[in-house]
C-alpha cells in the first residue's frame, strides 16, 4: 500500500498527516510524536496561518519587492516560511526533536500553498473506509458539527448520511489527488493496517521516511506524555491501539446511501484497495462489532474496586483538587455514588442533599463495559450514551483516571 | 512600542468609507496604510498556532502569563513584517484598514496594546444600498454569511450585519474611549478639512491638511483588496449619501427597527422614520444613470393632484379592486398616501398613514419616472426599486392601476 519511490529525509524536512477528519490522524499523531527524532502537537493549522500569512506578506512587503514575478514569489513564500519555521524548529529543539510534524485535518483545504512553502516537507496521506469515517461524523453529531462539515450538513440536512459521505469523497479525492501530483513525497497509510497490524505498518512508513520505528516504541505510545492539544480527545482515553472500531459503519442503515454516492464511493475505496459498500456490509455483518458480554458484575462492587485502584491517581490530580463528582449509573444494580478526592474511600454512595461540583451518568451495562476496557470512554460520550453536566473538565479527567 | 510609534487600526463596516480613510491617512508623510491586510485573523491564527507548539513549552510553567507572553510572540512576527514594509515606504507609522478586523477586537486589542482605533461610522440604509449595488454579482468576505442566512431578503441580512458591527464598534469605542476616534462617513465627505484636522490631532500627527487632502488622489498608493472605486476618483465627493432611500422602506422588517435606531441614537443619526423622510437632492440621490436630468421637483400637493388624476381616470372602468392600499413615497416629510375605493364606487386618494391591507413603498425619484413614463413598473420592480408588503397580489393590483 505504499509508494515505491519515498525519498529518504536527509535533513529535518518536516512532515505533514493529511486525512479527512475521523480518520485516526491523532492516533497517528501520538504515535509520530512517540519517534524520539519527531514532534507533532495537537492541531496547529498551520496550512490556514501560511495562507493568511502569504495574504499579508504579499499586500504589505510585496509591493516593495524587485525582481520578475517568480523571484517575487520565491521571496514572499520564503518569508512565510521563515515565520513557520522559526516556531516549529523551537517547539522541536525543546521537545530534544529535530523533525515537526503536522496533523490538523483542515490542512487538506490548504495543501497547494503548504507545498509551495514547504516544498521539502514529506505527506503522510492517512485513508480510513468511507462508512467507518461517516460512522465515526455522525456519532460526533449529538451538540454540534465540526466546522469542516457544517456545509455538507446545510447541503444535505435531511440526510446526514448522505451528507457526511460527500465530505469523505471530496477529501478522499483530493487526498488521492495529491499523491499523485507528489508522489515523491507523499506515503499513504491505511487506518485498518495501522490498527490491526500496527508494528508491520510502522515500520514501513518510518522506513519509506528514512527513519527506523523499533517495535519497543509501540508500547510507548500511551504511556509516553503527548501534549495537550485540540484533536480526537477519544485517543487520550485509550489504553493501546485498538481495533474495536474498524466494521462500526455496519451500523449505518443502507437505505439511507443514496445510489449515486454509493457509486463516487465505490470507485476511490477500489482505488485504495478498500472493500466497496455492498462488501463492506457482507464482511462486517450488522451487529458483531458491538455485542457485549452480559452485565454479571455487581455494579457496586466494580465501582469500590475501582476506587481502590485508583484512589491516589484521583486524589493527585491537580484539576481534581476540590471537586465532587456525583456518578449515576441507571439499570440493573444502579444507583448514585459520590468521587470525592479528599474522602475516605474517595468512591462512596451519595448522600441526600450533597454538593456536587459536575455529574456523570451512564447505564450500568455500560459502567462493566468501560471497566472492563471493551469500551472507550469518549466514544461513548459521542455516542450520547454518557450524559456529563457541570465543570466538565474535571469531569473528563475522573472518567480519564477511572477508565483508561 | 512607544505610543508614538503605536500603529493604527480603521474599524468599520464594508462599505463605509475606509478606503477613502485609508488613502487620506496613507497620504500623511508618517504613516503607511496599505490595502486589506486581515491583520485580525492573522493575529488569531498565529496565536492559535503558538498556543498548540511553543506554548506548550516556553510559556507552560508562566501561569496567568501564558496568554500576554504569547501575545508578545505575535506582535513580533506581524511587526518584524509591518516594520519593514513602513521602512521601504519611508514611514514612522503602520495602519491597518480591514473591515473584518472588527471580528478580532479582542485578540487586536491583547496584540498591540498601545494601539489607537479610529470607528468610522456611516448611516445604515446608505451602507446597504451601496453593498447592494457593489456586489451585484456576489458578496463580499464580510457580508456573503449574513447573506446566507437571510437570502431571501438581502437588505434584511445587510442590515443584520451593519448592527453586529456597529454594536461591536461602539461597545469597542465605548471601553477604550483613550484609544479610539469616532469619526462619520458623511463628516469625512461634506467637511473633509475639518474632520481629518480632528483625526490627526487625536492621533498626536500634525499635517497641512489642506495640503494634505490635495495630494490624496495624486500621491500613489499601493494597490489591494479594497474599494476599486476610489481608485477612479479624482476628489472628496458626498454624491452618495443619502442613496439608501432607494431602498423600498418595505424591505426592512418592523422588528429590526428598534434595533437600528437604538444603534443610529448612540451614534448621532436620525432614525430609520426620519431618514426616509429627509428630502436629499436629488441629483445626490438618484441612481438614474443619467436618465434623468433635471432635478426632480414634486412636492406633495403636487403628487395629491397627480394621484387624483389617476384616481379619477381609473374609477372611469368598470370592476374596482376591494381593499386599502398604502403608498410610502420616500423622501418626502409626509409621503404616505392612503388609496381605496370605497364601497367599490371611485377610487380616492389622501394623505394618511393608517395600518392598510397591503403598502407599496418606491423612492420620489423612483415615482418621478414612472409618472413621466420614463420608467415602466415591471423594470422598476426587477429592479428592486419598489416594494411591498402584506397583501402582495392586492399590491400588485394596486402597482398595476396607479403606474399601468
Amino acid at each position: 500500500m505504499q509508494n515505491a519511490a519515498i525519498m529518504p529525509v536527509e535533513t529535518a524536512s518536516p512532515l505533514f498527516i493529511l486525512s479527512c477528519e475521523r480518520s485516526g490522524s491523532t492516533l497517528l499523531r501520538y504515535i509520530v510524536d512517540t519517534h524520539p527524532r519527531i514532534a507533532c502537537p495537537g492541531h496547529l493549522y498551520l496550512g490556514r496561518l501560511c495562507q493568511y500569512l502569504y495574504y499579508t506578506v504579499k499586500s504589505s512587503l510585496g509591493h516593495t519587492l524587485s525582481g520578475d514575478k517568480e523571484k517575487k514569489e520565491t521571496t514572499l513564500l520564503a518569508e512565510v516560511r521563515d515565520v513557520i519555521e522559526s516556531i516549529m524548529v523551537r517547539y522541536a529543539t525543546a521537545k530534544g526533536k529535530d523533525i515537526w510534524c503536522e496533523k490538523t485535518p483542515m490542512n487538506l483545504e490548504y495543501r497547494d500553498i503548504l507545498v509551495k512553502v514547504f516544498p521539502e516537507a514529506r505527506y503522510l496521506c492517512l485513508y480510513r473506509h468511507c462508512l467507518d469515517v461517516v460512522y465515526s461524523c455522525i456519532g460526533l453529531r449529538h451538540y454540534r458539527y465540526l466546522p469542516e462539515h457544517i456545509p455538507y450538513v446545510q447541503h444535505r440536512p435531511d440526510n446526514l448520511v448522505a451528507a457526511m459521505m460527500s465530505n469523505w469523497i471530496d477529501k478522499t479525492a483530493q487526498l488521492l489527488e495529491f499523491e499523485k501530483q507528489h508522489n515523491g513525497i507523499t506515503h499513504r497509510i491505511l487506518y485498518e493496517l495501522l490498527v490491526q497490524n500496527t508494528d508491520a505498518t510502522l515500520t514501513s512508513v518510518f522506513s519509506g521516511l528514512g527513519l527506523d520505528w523499533d517495535e519497543v516504541l509501540t508500547d510507548q505510545i500511551f504511556r509516553q506524555a503527548h501534549d495537550a492539544g485540540e484533536g480526537d480527545a477519544k485517543v487520550r482515553f485509550s489504553r493501546g491501539i485498538s481495533a474495536q472500531s474498524v466494521g462500526r459503519g455496519v451500523e449505518i442503515p443502507r437505505d439511507l446511501i443514496p445510489g449515486d454516492l454509493e457509486k463516487k464511493a465505490d470507485m476511490l475505496l477500489d482505488e485504495l484497495g478498500y472493500p466497496s459498500i455492498a462488501q463492506f456490509y457482507v464482511e462486517h455483518g450488522a451487529g458483531n462489532t458491538l455485542a457485549s458480554s452480559k452485565v454479571n458484575t455487581a455494579v457496586g462492587e466494580l465501582l469500590r474496586d475501582l476506587g481502590e485502584r485508583k484512589a491516589n491517581l484521583l486524589r493527585e490530580a491537580p484539576s481534581l483538587h476540590g471537586h465532587v463528582c456525583k456518578f449515576i449509573i441507571t439499570g440493573d444494580d444502579g444507583g448514585a455514588w459520590t468521587i470525592d478526592t479528599v474522602g475516605f474511600p474517595v468512591i462512596s454512595m451519595a448522600k441526600e442533599g450533597g454538593a456536587f461540583t459536575s455529574t456523570i451518568a451512564l447505564s450500568s451495562e455500560l459502567m462493566v463495559a468501560l471497566a472492563e476496557g471493551r469500551r472507550n470512554p469518549m466514544e461513548a460520550y459521542e455516542e450520547g450514551k454518557i450524559q456529563v453536566t457541570g465543570d466538565l473538565d474535571a469531569a473528563f479527567e475522573v472518567g480519564r483516571i477511572l477508565f483508561a | 512600542m512607544d505610543d508614538n510609534n503605536a500603529p493604527i487600526f480603521i474599524l468599520s463596516c464594508e462599505r463605509s468609507g475606509s478606503t477613502l480613510l485609508r488613502y487620506i491617512m496613507d497620504t500623511h508623510l508618517d504613516i503607511c496604510c496599505p490595502s486589506e491586510l486581515h491583520l485580525g485573523r492573522l493575529c488569531n491564527s498565529l496565536y492559535i498556532t503558538m498556543d498548540s507548539s511553543i506554548g506548550q513549552i516556553d510559556y507552560a510553567a508562566d501561569g496567568g502569563n501564558q496568554r500576554k507572553n504569547l501575545a508578545c510572540e505575535v506582535r513580533a512576527v506581524v511587526e518584524d513584517i509591518m516594520a519593514r514594509y513602513s521602512a521601504n515606504r519611508e514611514k514612522k507609522i503602520w495602519c491597518e484598514k480591514s473591515p473584518q478586523n472588527v471580528n478580532y477586537l479582542h485578540i487586536l486589542s491583547e496584540v498591540f496594546p498601545q494601539a489607537k482605533y479610529v470607528c468610522l461610522y456611516r448611516n445604515s440604509m446608505d451602507v446597504v444600498y451601496s453593498c447592494i449595488k457593489f456586489n451585484p454579482l456576489g458578496f463580499m468576505l464580510d457580508t456573503a454569511p449574513y447573506v446566507k442566512v437571510m437570502p431571501e431578503n438581502t437588505v434584511a441580512a445587510l442590515l443584520n450585519y451593519w448592527c453586529d458591527y456597529t454594536a461591536e464598534i461602539l461597545q469597542f469605542e465605548e471601553k477604550n474611549r483613550e484609544k479610539c476616534f469616532r469619526l462619520s462617513y458623511e463628516s469625512l465627505v461634506n467637511n473633509p478639512a475639518q474632520t481629518v484636522q480632528n483625526m490627526f490631532d487625536f492621533l498626536g500627527y500634525t499635517t497641512e491638511v489642506d495640503d494634505l487632502l490635495d495630494k490624496v488622489f495624486i500621491d500613489p498608493h499601493d494597490y489591494g483588496e479594497g474599494d476599486l472605486k476610489v481608485r477612479f476618483s479624482s476628489h472628496i465627493h458626498s454624491t452618495s449619501i443619502g442613496k439608501g432611500i432607494n431602498i423600498p422602506l418595505t424591505s426592512i422588517p418592523s422588528e429590526m427597527i428598534p434595533r437600528i435606531d437604538s444603534l443610529n441614537t448612540k451614534i448621532g443619526y436620525t432614525s430609520i422614520a426620519s431618514y426616509y423622510r429627509t428630502i436629499f437632492n436629488s441629483e445626490v440621490s438618484s441612481d438614474h444613470g443619467g436618465q434623468t436630468k433635471n432635478p426632480v421637483d414634486l412636492r406633495e400637493s403636487e403628487i395629491n393632484s397627480i394621484l387624483t388624476e389617476v384616481c379619477d381616470r381609473k374609477s372611469k372602468n368598470g370592476q374596482k379592486i376591494q381593499g386599502r392600499c398604502r403608498l410610502i413615497i420616500q423622501g418626502l416629510s409626509e409621503g404616505s398616501w392612503i388609496i381605496e375605493s370605497l364601497h367599490g364606487l371611485n377610487y380616492m386618494a389622501r394623505q394618511g398613514n393608517e395600518e392598510a391591507d397591503c403598502t407599496i413603498a418606491l423612492s420620489l425619484n423612483v415615482f418621478s419616472d414612472l409618472v413621466k413614463q420614463i420608467k415602466n413598473v415591471s423594470d422598476v420592480y426587477e429592479n428592486g426599486e419598489i416594494g411591498a408588503s402584506g397583501d402582495l397580489n392586492l399590491a400588485i393590483k394596486f402597482g398595476r392601476m396607479l403606474f399601468t
